[in-house]
């Protein structure tokens, strides 16, 4: 029999066991420094003294970190549910022309080419209201010149459609390459049998889209989450701390005020809380696929 | 005050002008290389273009690693704090900056070097600085045994800054000479101006940024009455007893508050980059903020200001306008290797010579002989050294010698963008009176 002339498989944990001490060291490593560092008094050279949940207590009193948190949160959802819509909309858009697709997604996916300090950057001077080209557009066509990123009401909606110009091109290549890869037989049948563009959408490309989405929405969100450079670059958090986001906070929390204890409290909650959202949305996408 | 201490000051050099130089062996580290940590600052520029000199002078060879001044904060705490030597000397921030990195132990006290005939030139004239200056890095603070551990490379006073061509068309030419008269006419200026010009440009990101400029605006308000280090306008003596809700501090915190809100309607995004770009392109009529912007505004090449800016002290309180001062220190790091070629680079680059040098690219000389070159002051703009030099006879120290005082700052804006926001500023600093020490702990 063949089973008696082909080897027994060796175990392969020789193999990989250097791999996965060394990728394990690297990631538990840095937690576990992190966890008690944030039971620490520590300012960057000084002596480390022990101060148990002194600095998550902090955290609590201050009020800054909630603040940051709720900005963060308002800012990823409202980014991932823009560039999910206009990327979906964009990828089937794309999926129905052929003369000029390849320019297209050329164009699409030339903003996530340049870095968030660039990008930055130059928004901030679009978006100036004195110097800028977009309120000069607006004026001249006698439309609002809002106070973009100058405003409380209007900064954290500024960064978000500047998050969205930059970043939907991702969402887009995804479910672009998605559907092309779906089967053309049910989409055929679904056309014999009368079935509206809608219907289409809704009962055949949506579903059969559905592990892309959960994919793009998990990336994105996790990405969202830890936007720094777009605050950093365009706002600093402000006005009125109307756009402080976690990493801008611990960034200054630790570099500028050189608390590493505190930084390191809002690093293992901000982190636990993003391990929480992952995995309540895995939980949840189970779920619904198993209910279809 | 700070005009008795320069007349010292000026007393004394001139006293060592007339002293005899022996000459130093410039050459006794001779082979050696030193690195210099620096931020992307006039001053830097100045450093490389006459570098040369220095490496011809001493043999030691210099190289000089900048970074834009954000990264460069970053870095330098992160060169000085390292077990291996990554900088022997850098610049620093002579304030709550440069007082956390000696608490930790990251700066060499520089006392030693200045004190040993065989390190340092007779005609190096140490008490041609000013201790007003000094005392931004004298440590511990205020006790009779302190050590340097920065020497002043680049010195600002906060001025203000106006714009003539604006002043003369909305104000009649006529400069404000009280807060009422220059709010007023700053918001008349910004009524008038439709969009395209404004009162005034201000620093008003909640960033740790503003605290030199709102410090010297709030120690305006506060006069000529006592504040001493470390301490000073913002405890009574003690770090126990906050007096942020002081009528004065709330009157200065109202000024800076009143600044922004005359100027363009995103001015609480504004960083020191934003605002001086707004006075620079001829778009605001008054800017108060550090002297050393005078140099740049005057560039020509850069600025389509330039020959149209005005220069004036703060508007006095009981006829004297008191205002603040801050420097760019060059200090040493505690685990440089290399401590003598060190100490030869900064006497050179602080030496009267390199103050009066640089000092034309920073409009920030640190020495006093320098303000009374005649030559140095004719380098600049008709009255900026006038405004600058009135400026500092009334100026005090910004800085708040406290581990965690950049937090404090931020409350403190918070008690600015309250105001800005229409909130009464003694509602505002009663709130800031109670968060500050709560921030503090």
């Amino acid at each position: 029999m063949a089973t008696d002339i082909v080897p027994s498989q060796p175990s392969l944990w020789p193999y990989i066991l250097p791999t996965v001490l060394v990728l394990g060291a690297c990631t538990l490593y840095p937690i576990a420094s992190v966890l008690w560092m944030s039971l620490h008094d520590w300012t960057w050279g000084g002596a480390s003294v022990f101060s148990g949940l002194k600095n998550y207590k902090l955290l609590w009193l201050k009020g800054s970190f909630a603040i940051a948190l709720v900005n963060t949160v308002i800012f990823a959802t409202c980014a991932v549910l823009v560039e999910l819509v206009l990327g979906m909309i964009l990828a089937l858009a794309a999926n129905r022309v052929s003369a000029g697709a390849g320019v297209f997604r050329v164009l699409m996916i030339l903003p996530l080419m340049v870095s968030g300090i660039a990008v930055s950057l130059v928004w901030k001077v679009l978006l100036d209201p004195t110097f800028g080209v977009i309120n000069a557009i607006l004026g001249g066509a006698g439309l609002p010149e809002p106070n973009w990123l100058g405003s409380p009401s209007t900064a954290m909606a500024s960064l978000v459609m500047v998050e969205t110009w930059w970043q939907t091109g991702f969402v887009f290549i995804i479910l672009a390459a998605a559907l092309k890869s779906l089967p053309e037989e049910p989409f055929e049948a679904a056309r014999l049998e009368g079935a509206s563009g809608w219907q289409t959408f809704r009962y055949l490309t949506l579903p059969m889209l559905r592990p892309f989405i959960v994919t793009v929405v998990v990336f994105r969100l996790i990405d969202t989450l830890k936007v720094f450079d777009l605050v950093f670059g365009l706002t600093g958090g402000g006005p009125l701390r109307a756009t402080e986001a976690v990493q801008t906070l611990t960034y200054q929390t630790a570099f500028k005020f050189s608390k590493f204890g505190e930084a390191a409290a809002i690093v293992v909650i901000f982190s636990a809380l993003i391990f929480a959202i992952c995995a309540a949305y895995g939980v949840l996408d189970r779920r619904a696929g198993g209910a279809e | 005050m700070t005009s008795r201490l320069i007349a010292a000051t000026l007393m004394l050099s001139a006293a060592a002008f007339t002293g005899p130089a022996f000459a130093f062996d410039w050459r006794q580290a001779e082979g050696a290389e030193i690195t210099v940590l620096a931020s992307e600052h006039p001053w830097t520029a100045g450093v490389r273009e006459h570098l040369p000199e220095f490496e011809a002078l001493t043999g030691i060879k210099v190289n000089v690693t900048a970074f834009a001044e954000d990264l460069y904060l970053d870095r330098a705490n992160l060169a000085i704090r390292s077990e291996k030597p990554v900088a022997d000397v850098f610049m620093s921030l002579m304030d709550a900056a440069i007082f956390e990195q000696w608490k930790v132990g990251g700066v060499a006290a520089l006392t030693p070097f200045i004190s040993d005939a065989a390190l340092t030139g007779s005609d190096y004239d140490y008490a041609d600085f000013s201790p007003a200056l000094l005392q931004g890095a004298s440590f511990p603070p205020g006790d009779a045994a302190a050590q340097q551990f920065a020497l002043p490379i680049s010195m600002e006073a906060y001025i203000l800054f106006y714009n003539k061509d604006l002043v003369d068309k909305h104000l009649g030419g006529a400069v404000p000479a009280t807060w009422d008269d220059l709010l007023a006419g700053a918001q008349k200026v910004t009524d008038e101006g439709g969009g395209d010009a404004f009162g005034s440009v201000m620093r008003g990101q909640r960033s740790g940024s503003l605290v030199d400029t709102m410090t010297g605006i709030v120690l305006n308000a506060w006069g000529e009455a006592p504040a001493p280090l470390p301490y000073n306008i913002w405890f009574d003596g003690a770090w126990d007893k906050p007096r942020f809700d002081d009528p004065r501090i709330a009157t200065g915190l109202a000024h800076y508050a009143g600044l922004l809100k005359a100027g363009p309607e995103n001015a609480l995004s504004f960083g020191w980059e934003d605002a001086s770009r707004y006075f620079a392109q001829g778009k605001a009529a008054f800017f108060a903020d550090a002297s050393v912007f005078g140099p740049g505004f005057e560039d020509a090449a850069k600025s389509p200001v330039a020959g149209k800016v005005g220069y004036a002290v703060l508007p006095p309180k009981d006829g004297v306008s008191v205002s603040g001062h801050w420097a760019w220190g060059l200090s040493m790091a505690q685990n440089s290797e290399k401590k003598n070629a060190a100490w030869l680079f900064m006497q050179w680059a602080t030496s009267k010579d390199m103050d009066a040098t640089f000092g034309l690219k920073t409009g920030g000389a640190t020495r006093t002989s320098t303000w009374a070159k005649a030559d140095y002051v004719a380098a600049f703009a008709p009255g900026y050294v006038e405004a600058v030099s009135k400026q500092l006879e009334h100026t005090r120290p910004t800085m708040v010698f406290r581990e965690g005082w950049g937090e404090v700052v931020l409350v403190i804006v918070d008690a600015i963008h309250a105001i800005y926001g229409g909130e009464d500023p003694a509602s505002a600093v009663a709130t800031l009176q109670a968060v500050a020490p709560e921030v503090m702990k």
